[in-house]
Parts: C-alpha cells; sequence; structure tokens
C-alpha cells in the first residue's frame, strides 16, 4: 500500500497496490484456485447428481421411520434433509446421534420465520456433500430407529 | 453406562416426561422468564413466597408455591422439573445458596483439568454453604452428567439462572 512513511507525510504505491493494505491472503487464493480445479475436475453435474441421489434415498428411508415427520419436501431437493422426530426435541436427537459419530445440526438453522411456517420450534438437518456415501445414509436412518429406545419413548 | 446413558439416565427421563410444578401459578409474587435462542429452549418460573417468623425472632421469606414451564429438550425440561422440587419450601436465601451451588458444582466439574474430577466430592465440599443434604446431591448427580456435553450445558442451567433471575432479579441493563 505504503512507499515510504514519515512521521507528517507518506507516499503510496502505485494503484491497484495501492489499495491493498498488509499482506493478503495468499494460501486462501492458492487454496481456493486448487479447490476450483479439484471440483471442476470431478465435475459440478456429477456433483449434483450424487447428492440429489442421496437426498432422495434419505428422504424415501427416513420418511418411512416411524415418528419421522419432513420437514421441507420440496422438490428439486438440493443436499439437505430436514426433520423433526415425534416427542424427541431435535438437540436431544442431535447429541444421541453425534455418539453414533453422526454429525447433524439442530435448531432454528437461523430461519426461525421457516419454523413458525411448519409449526416446529426446531429440527434436525442432515446435509450431504460429494463426500457421503450411501452408507452415511444408512447409518443416519439406523441411528435414528435407535433415538427413542435411548429416550425410553 | 455410557455417557450417553448418564446423560439420559431414568431419573432425567422421568422429570421429562413428567415434568412436576409444570404451571403458571395464578398468585404468584416473583416471576421470570429465561430464552436461549440458540436452541429455542425457552423457561418460565412463577414462584409465591411468604414470610414467616424464623429462629432467630425475624422473618424470613421462603416459596410456598413453585411453577416451572419448560419448553424445549428433555434435558432443559428435568432441570426445571428438579429444580422446582428442591426449591419448594426453601427459603429464599437458601434457594439462591442452592442455585449458586448447583451452578458452581458444574462450573466446578467443567473447568479444564477436571474431567476427572468426583461430582459427590465437588456437591461436598460446596454443601456447606449450599445448603444441600446427601438426598439433594443424590437428586442434582444426574443433572451435572451434562458436564460432558459441552453444548448442551445452557440447556440444564437456563432454568436454574430462571430461578435465581426470579429470586434475585438483576438491575436493568
Amino acid at each position: 500500500m505504503v512507499d515510504v512513511v514519515e512521521a507528517e507525510r507518506s507516499s503510496y504505491a502505485r494503484l491497484p497496490e495501492r489499495l491493498e493494505a498488509g499482506t493478503p491472503n495468499l494460501a486462501g487464493a492458492a487454496g481456493l484456485a486448487r479447490a476450483i480445479e479439484y471440483v471442476e475436475a470431478i465435475g459440478l453435474e456429477r456433483i449434483l447428481e450424487h447428492e440429489r441421489a442421496l437426498v432422495a434415498h434419505a428422504r424415501a428411508e427416513l420418511g418411512a421411520v416411524p415418528g419421522v415427520r419432513l420437514i421441507g419436501t420440496a422438490e428439486p431437493a438440493l443436499g439437505v434433509v430436514s426433520f423433526v422426530l415425534d416427542g424427541v426435541h431435535a438437540h436431544d436427537v442431535s447429541t444421541i446421534l453425534d455418539r453414533s459419530g453422526i454429525a447433524v445440526r439442530a435448531g432454528h438453522h437461523c430461519a426461525q420465520p421457516v419454523m413458525q411456517h411448519f409449526g416446529v420450534a426446531a429440527t434436525v438437518r442432515a446435509s450431504f456433500a460429494l463426500y457421503n456415501t450411501e452408507s452415511d445414509v444408512t447409518a443416519l436412518v439406523s441411528a435414528v430407529r435407535e433415538v427413542r429406545e435411548v429416550m425410553g419413548a | 453406562m455410557s455417557e450417553l446413558e448418564q446423560l439420559y439416565q431414568d431419573a432425567i427421563l422421568d422429570h421429562h416426561r413428567a415434568p412436576r410444578n409444570a404451571r403458571a401459578l395464578a398468585d404468584a409474587s416473583h416471576s421470570a422468564e429465561g430464552n436461549n435462542p440458540l436452541c429455542g429452549d425457552r423457561v418460565r418460573v412463577t414462584l409465591r413466597l411468604e414470610a414467616a417468623p424464623d429462629s432467630a425472632g425475624g422473618l424470613e421469606s421462603s416459596i410456598v408455591a413453585v411453577g416451572c414451564e419448560a419448553r424445549g429438550c428433555a434435558l432443559c425440561r428435568a432441570s426445571g422439573s428438579i429444580a422446582s422440587e428442591l426449591l419448594l419450601g426453601r427459603s429464599r436465601a437458601a434457594s439462591v445458596a442452592l442455585i449458586d451451588g448447583f451452578l458452581a458444582a458444574l462450573a466446578q466439574l467443567t473447568a479444564p483439568g477436571n474431567s476427572a474430577a468426583d461430582a459427590l466430592d465437588v456437591l461436598g465440599a460446596l454443601e456447606p454453604s449450599a445448603g444441600m443434604s446427601a438426598e439433594v446431591q443424590r437428586q442434582l448427580l444426574p443433572l451435572l452428567e451434562v458436564r460432558h456435553f459441552p453444548s448442551r450445558r445452557r440447556c440444564s442451567t437456563l432454568p436454574w439462572e430462571t430461578f435465581r433471575d426470579a429470586l434475585h432479579p438483576r438491575p436493568e441493563a
């Protein structure tokens, strides 16, 4: 940004360096470029298809678990499946799933008006990405089935 | 028992399924609301305190009726129910002491380096100031299992903090 800095005056670099203070996020820039190459090598369409298949599978299997109500079932579905489990608060579900090695998000997801629309206080949300597999869906569904046992419900 | 089983042990599930004093008092002298915006847990407590002569010839204010409505997860509901049972009949001073004792116990058990500390030992050390009999300590133990679940601690402390607010309202900031 600067050229020479003195107590009473400073001189500045030419544009664009003049507008860039400090050390740029060089590692971030290099990492971003590599990440874009990685994603493009796999192919965005292929990733989308992979996620859609997982979501469809998860919706079908979770929807068949007694007491599960899927929240938000519009199409097309992208990457996430939200649900509530009858008689068990979302946070209790997520703690129990966590102990089975499954990470989900529970709460209002910074979307309180949506929660109000569906008449729920909170939901459990599983999200799927290119690194998830069918066995992750199976593990999720199986763990959700066991939640009510843990809660004695 | 696994830590998960201890968190959701029978004592907790019982209070979750059938919370005691789960109502709003019609003639409350004290009330407070507590809220955890991160998860939607919400607690509303109502109390009726009445003064009666104490052993020293003065007047002591005691909780003669209590209501605790906790909306949210099982830990919050169970904690509110247990707190309401333990506070009913206590003097205001003894109630505040018990609340502070419980919160201090959890704080100690979750402090860095204390993961192996024994909960009963910690409660026992706090007992003289907190007025916790052995029976009270026994009833608090299940609530202290939340020490192994950092993201759930607030679920357990919210009802106690709300009771404290009702008994000693904080000045408006």
